[in-house]
């Protein structure tokens, strides 16, 4: 080796050792608090409260210190650490004030995993939370308790709790419980709906361009606050329907102007994820149904599928049963987090039946968007009306049992 | 041989790396603590998340899969929001920095502002009170009037808090306010140079036709205490009957405060118990040298909206017999909270003590699942509600006619003096 190689070498190696170093040093940034001292701080206080340097603080960090800032000063022990960090996740899916992102505690997270399976407890129908106006900056936390004068005079969004699909015989059916109809009372309580609240703030802005007097608003005031007072958040009310599989609930729905007041016996119903009946495929978007329905359209060259009443499929087994009845291309845009995708058919089927589609108002989410899917590839006719809700919603389970949903993708560019 | 060589430069070039890793840790004389070497080496495997992780991972989850825009910081607060909630305790929170802020402000009472308190009307805001010799007095601004724009946007229908903000600014700078004047229609535009304010906590009227003095403690701030002295100087010279205290709607403030306000009334004696998490007892006891002279029967007006210090004020002077409560019971909030300032300006409020009162009574209030009163709170000597199936007008609170809790005070004022 000559001088030159061997002393370039050596820089080489110098170099090498100095960059790791510093590899080292920045990868460790990367993961704790940039610059503050977390270890020095105990036991007088964390890292985070010591320092007064502005900046962001990594997240893991500040799970990190503020569980241990509980750990030490909170007047009862605080042991369960999980418990602390569900509580964070249960913070910022709620923060999202998305109606189709929700964290469900155990039983509502049961209820909902076996309704995807289409096994249905409470009342056999599912609810939504339906909002009259897109979120905006200081709409947050809708599942929260609010007080009277927040929900009337803020801008806080209330939904309607609305019934996206019932189970076909089941309890809600039977008692006649329509899809759209929303919930006014349950059991005596007072679910607050944008309707109602819509109008008042319709009164305010009478009052303020004085057609009606302050007597006439204080009236509907007053009466709303009595009502308040007595009243159930459409999350709580919603769980109150949907779980259960005895006793009696009485329920005001409303239906456009009418009232219609219900007694229905909670029971478990049950809608088979994938069924023929009287020439039609019944299939629920559930892991599975795409072999099942594989092998129903063997040999066929004309078929029904009905998407009726099917508002909680999950995106995989969806694009799957697309597999198996499009050919390969791309039918419309997902749009997710940053950036848009195709929805795309990879395989396909090159001689796919022509399908007849059964769908209207609880056609909903992932069914939606497989019947625009269908329709955009020339395999299926443009169907009726549906519920205009095309988004996909996945759902994650937490260690406790508890669980939520997020909404991952809308869906854009479908049937014309 | 080579290999050899070449194995040890590797080798060397891990040690270094770890060696930048755990930088930090020998910077500080310590052996790398367990979470570093859990960063460095930990598995992420699925199914042992620790709960660091298993935040994390949803942290990230909903960051890069939720499919409308948001804002990381956001996100992060919502978390510790929901971690510190999820102790069930409703006094331990997590404050993001513009939250932070205004607690801070407020605990100081003085910021820079107009000079005035507003509560949510149906057009925007209105006036309920003008601080002395404040901007908002000086403007001609009055109880009552409201206030429907801020430099030209209108506010109706928006949270109050939202024009507050809007309202305070740099000191020094104008803010142009849409006003309309109680009793008239027509909308008046005043411009308003914001100042430095010192919050009044504490106000005193003389009620001439009753000869009883009525004093509104609006918080116990830091200048609650010197604040009551003056204002009690000033309504000595009246030829008093008694005195009615009002506690109603004070959500409290800084226990030291409390102690103070209670010295006012006895010396040297326990105001609260306080038990920390490994139950050690600490005491705080009223201080000497400030005690006046009270020859009149004092009633103090609580409502649920009483908390904390105005609470244990209230009941202190109850199990001293220095006072008669009436109202409704109180809120029933018997812990002790401190604050942490984090370095990006949040803070976090950690109730780190439950405190009892001299009669040794535990206050602390207990709510159904819904979140509705079960129990607690002080209770009121006197009972006294205010009827809610009329809209109460605010303009009425601590009108000796039209107020019906303060006539009641009066009545048991009088009936005793």
């Amino acid at each position: 080796m000559s001088p030159t190689a061997k002393s370039l070498t050596a820089a080489v190696a110098v170099l090498a050792a100095t960059g790791t170093i510093l590899a080292g040093a920045m990868m460790r940034d990367k993961v704790d608090v940039g610059g503050v001292n977390s270890a020095e701080a105990f036991p007088s206080m964390s890292g985070l409260v010591v320092s007064r340097d502005k900046r962001e603080v990594p997240e893991g960090d500040y799970f990190y210190e503020i569980s241990n800032l509980l750990k030490q000063r909170y007047v009862e022990s605080v042991s369960d650490e999980r418990k602390l960090a569900i509580g964070a996740i249960r913070g910022m899916v709620t923060s999202l004030g998305d109606p189709d992102s929700l964290f469900l505690d155990k039983d509502s997270f049961t209820v909902h995993r076996k309704m995807r399976e289409g096994e249905y407890e409470g009342i056999g129908a599912q609810l939504e939370m339906i909002y009259l106006e897109p979120p905006t900056k200081d709409s947050r936390n809708p599942g929260q308790p609010v007080d009277p004068d927040e929900v009337l005079l803020s801008s806080i969004r209330i939904p309607k709790l609305t019934v996206v699909s019932v189970v076909p015989g089941g309890p809600a059916d039977k008692a006649g419980v329509k899809v759209g109809d929303y919930v006014e009372y349950v059991d005596d309580h007072w679910i607050p709906n944008a309707e109602t609240v819509a109008s008042y703030r319709k009164l305010q802005a009478d009052f303020s361009q004085k057609k009606i007097t302050w007597e006439q608003l204080s009236k509907v005031r007053v009466e709303l606050n009595q009502r308040m007072k007595k009243s159930l958040l459409p999350l709580k009310a919603r769980e109150r329907l949907l779980i259960g599989q005895t006793g009696e609930v009485n329920v005001v729905w409303k239906r456009g102007k009418e009232s219609i007041t219900t007694n229905i016996a909670k029971a478990p119903s049950r809608q088979a994820t994938f069924a023929e009946v009287d020439g039609a495929i019944h299939l629920l978007f559930a892991e599975g149904v795409d072999a099942q329905l594989k092998e129903a359209i063997q040999g066929k060259t004309e078929i029904v599928i009905d998407l009726r009443n099917n508002a909680n499929g999950l995106s995989g087994p969806m694009q799957k049963c697309l597999e198996v009845l499009v050919p390969k291309g791309a039918y419309g845009v997902l749009k997710v987090a940053k950036h848009e995708l195709p929805l795309e058919v990879k395989v396909g089927n090159a001689q796919p039946p022509t399908v007849t589609l059964l769908a209207d108002q609880s056609t909903r989410g992932a069914a939606e968007i497989f019947a625009d899917a269908l329709v955009k590839a020339g395999v299926a006719k443009s169907v009726g009306k549906t519920a205009g809700h095309r988004i996909l919603v996945e759902d994650y389970a937490l260690p406790d049992g508890s669980g939520y949903t997020l909404a991952i993708a809308s869906y854009a560019g479908g049937a014309k | 041989m080579k290999a050899l060589k070449f194995l040890g430069f590797v080798g060397l070039l891990v040690f270094l790396w770890a060696f930048g890793f755990f930088w930090r840790d020998i910077q500080q004389g310590q052996a790398p603590s367990p979470r570093a070497l859990a960063m460095a080496f930990g598995a992420q495997g699925q199914a042992n998340l620790n709960p660091e992780q298993l935040f994390k991972q949803s942290y990230n989850r909903i960051a890069s899969s939720y499919y409308r825009p948001l804002k990381t910081l956001e996100l992060k607060y919502a978390g510790m929001e929901g971690l510190m909630a999820s102790l069930g305790d409703p006094h331990t929170m997590f404050l993001p920095p513009r939250l932070a802020e205004d607690f801070a402000l407020e605990t100081r009472a003085n910021f820079v502002g107009i000079g005035a308190r507003l509560s949510p009307d149906d057009m925007g805001a209105r006036i309920a009170v003008v601080f002395d010799e404040g901007p908002a007095a000086n403007a001609g601004l009055q109880k009552g009037d409201i206030i429907t724009t801020v430099d030209g946007v209108n506010y109706a229908g928006k949270n109050v808090d939202i024009m507050v903000s809007k309202i305070r600014g740099k000191e020094g700078t104008t803010v142009r306010l849409g006003v309309i004047k109680q009793g008239q229609s027509k909308m008046q535009t005043l411009t308003v140079k914001r100042a430095k304010i010192i919050t009044p906590t504490v106000e005193g009227t003389f009620l001439p036709e009753s000869q009883v003095g009525y004093i509104n403690v609006s918080s116990f701030s830091e200048p609650t205490a010197e604040q009551f002295d003056k204002v009690m100087d000033k309504l000595s010279k009246e030829p008093l009957k008694g005195v009615v205290i009002d506690l109603r709607g004070n959500p409290g403030g800084l226990l030291e405060t409390a102690v103070e306000m209670v010295s006012r009334f006895v010396e040297g004696k326990t105001v609260v118990t306080m038990k920390d998490r490994d139950g050690r007892r600490s005491t705080a006891t009223s201080l000497t040298g400030y005690k006046r002279n009270w020859p009149y029967p004092v009633a103090v007006l609580i409502d649920e909206d009483s908390a904390s210090a105005a609470e244990i004020f209230a009941g202190v002077l109850r199990d001293y017999k220095k006072a008669i409560l009436v109202g409704t019971h109180s809120y029933g909030k018997a812990s002790v909270q401190e604050v942490k300032e984090l370095i990006d300006g949040a803070s976090a409020k950690i109730t780190i003590a439950k405190y009892f009162l001299p009669s040794a009574d535990d206050i602390s209030r207990k709510v159904d699942v819904d979140g509705q009163y079960v129990s607690g709170g002080l209770h009121a000597d006197v009972q006294s509600k205010i009827d809610e199936t009329k809209l109460f007008n605010y303009a009425d609170f601590g009108d000796p006619f039209k107020d019906p809790q303060l006539k009641k005070a009066i009545e048991v004022i009088l009936g005793k003096s």
